[in-house]
């Protein structure tokens, strides 16, 4: 117990170990800048940021994920010291300081795991109780069975590779990932495929042509192609592809069971609507540059709703979801909004370990300033 | 101190290990807040399909129902092509396949005879069934794909000679197969 808390003070909690590490943070950061302008920023923010190991050619290092849960664990080793060096008046300053930090990156480990960002696209007049990721995706089968109700059962985007198998206990069928592209092209087959029965639904005259990422993620098309088995059924068991954005989903009947098949952004429903009453927009003179604009909304929720405005810099807060004005789009003149959706429980956690930082630091510069004028 | 510490790492861990493999499972009221994309689309779209029609085939001048028509050539013979849309499923397939072999004086079929011999195609707009309906004593045949689109359906017809339909048969597979949104 004792070397354990050595270990802890002397080495794991050594203020240089937090010299490095916020050097090698530095560097990290420096080096994802630059490869955002080949990679894209997404890509970028998985492999320098959101994974554990930074792969540098053959040699793995450390990424900022791992770096900052060591950073972490590094500064907890500040209270491993004996119960009363942290709470003494000349250390309260950094302590308070060290706890200010330690909040920060709570927060942001609260973030990286728990927080959810997309768009909710609304057209004027219309509601929507959704929004889509913009780049992680789902693959969800729909029971349309019964008349008042759809079952979903979506799989996550980490689940769909090759070789893997989908099931579910309410699924009459079991489904292989053949393969999943994160990009690909529907191709028409040159060849006369028709009389091959394995083949169903688009796959008998399409197939997917897997092609390069996208350096703006958001942009790929992915794509997968499974295979329906034991379904009791040869007319259903065989092999299926589905793109994003097909223009006719898979449908499957079994067993007097109507399935559905889609491949779209990871949606997440919200506990409440939005109505888009009114979008407005108003343009720099003499040019087709939005200068501002803004959504009037009904946000309904048990049957009441009331009325906000959404602006540029006017975000609207309900629970723990944030509405931004991102974008808009005008097609056949209807007008549709664009929000940007972020659920974010650490929200508050960066103003608050802010403050925190800042009384520590000021504590301390003011113990240190009284004890100068003291020695003077 | 060094235990609960070494407890909060190990969750901390865990939580970090969550593959995601289980699938989520949720029950929504069938209501157009459903699928708005989709919805929308079929709205928009109504008439908005393209096709891609071999060069050497003829643009002929249409009558007031078809959207389309070409003449196909091949050897001494030809073949005529047209493409009609109706709303709804213009009576099914049952009623439309007979009303077919009507046409080239054969008996109806019943809808299970008539499914059959069908094959079944895919387009980007959606799948479509084609039905190859011969009278070889008057050496006719039809070559009918009905393709439903949106809230209507799309029927491709060819006709001409049997040996002119066989020899145009994938061609007209492919034909019908490349139809497809025109955004």
């Amino acid at each position: 117990m004792k070397d354990f808390k050595n270990i802890m003070i002397h080495r794991v909690g050594s203020p240089k170990v937090f010299v490095f590490l916020i050097i090698w943070l530095m560097i990290l950061v420096f080096f994802g800048t630059l490869a955002q302008r080949d990679q894209g920023l997404y890509l970028v923010q998985l492999d320098y940021f959101s994974s554990w190991i930074k792969w540098f050619g053959p040699i793995p290092t450390p990424s900022a994920k791992l770096t900052m849960l060591v950073m972490f664990i590094n500064l907890s080793g500040f209270f491993f010291r004996f119960n009363i060096y942290w709470l003494k008046l000349k250390k309260l300053g950094i302590t308070i300081t060290h706890l200010g930090i330690m909040l920060m990156f709570i927060g942001a480990g609260l973030t990286s795991i728990f927080s959810i960002e997309g768009s909710m696209v609304i057209d004027e007049g219309e509601k929507s109780n959704f929004f889509e990721n913009y780049y992680v995706k789902e693959f969800v089968v729909i029971n349309k069975t019964n008349p008042d109700f759809d079952d979903y059962i979506t799989f996550d985007e980490p689940s769909l590779y090759k070789n893997s198998f989908l099931e579910s206990t309410d699924l009459p069928f079991k489904i292989e990932v053949l393969d999943y592209y994160v990009n690909c092209n529907p191709i028409r087959k040159q060849d006369n495929q028709f009389n091959n029965d394995f083949y169903k639904g688009m796959a008998r005259n399409f197939y997917l042509q897997e092609i390069p990422s996208e350096k703006e993620y958001e942009k790929n098309r992915p794509g997968i192609i499974y295979e329906i088995i034991a379904s009791g059924d040869i007319d259903i068991d065989g092999i299926y592809i589905l793109f994003m954005g097909q223009p006719v989903p898979q449908v499957l009947n079994v067993e007097n069971s109507h399935f559905e098949f889609k491949l779209r952004p990871y949606r997440t429903y919200l506990p409440f609507e939005i109505e888009l009453i009114d979008f407005k927009k108003e343009m720099y003179p003499g040019t087709d540059v939005a200068k501002s604009y803004s959504s009037e909304i009904n946000l309904i929720e048990d049957g009441v709703s009331r009325k906000s405005l959404i602006e540029m810099n006017t975000p609207l807060r309900h629970y723990d979801y944030t509405f931004y004005q991102a974008s808009f789009i005008e097609e056949n003149e209807i007008q549709t909004t664009v929000l940007a959706t972020v659920k974010n429980y650490g929200r508050i956690f960066p103003y608050v370990s802010t403050v925190i930082m800042c009384i520590g630091i000021l504590f301390h510069m003011l113990i240190v300033v009284s004890r100068r004028f003291k020695k003077s | 101190m060094g235990r609960s510490y070494l407890i909060f790492s190990i969750i901390l861990l865990l939580i970090s290990c969550d593959n995601n493999k289980k699938p989520r499972q949720y029950r929504l009221a069938k209501d157009p807040l459903e699928n708005p994309v989709i919805n929308k689309l079929s709205v928009k779209e109504k008439n908005n399909f393209i096709w891609d029609a071999p060069l050497n085939w003829i643009i002929k001048e249409n009558n007031s129902f078809s959207l389309a028509s070409y003449e196909i050539p091949y050897q001494n013979d030809s073949a005529d092509l047209s493409i009609t849309k109706f709303s709804g499923d213009a009576g099914g397939v049952l009623a439309n396949v007979n009303r077919w072999r009507r046409q080239l004086n054969l008996e109806p079929q019943t809808l299970k005879q008539i499914n059959a011999t069908s094959i079944v195609g895919s387009s980007m707009i959606g799948n479509f069934s084609v039905y190859k309906i011969i009278n070889e004593q008057q050496s006719q045949a039809f070559l009918c794909a009905i393709l439903p689109y949106a809230d209507s359906t799309i029927f491709i017809k060819l006709k001409s000679t049997i040996i002119t339909i066989n020899v145009l048969e994938k061609k007209f597979l492919d034909f019908c197969s490349s139809f497809k949104s025109s955004k």
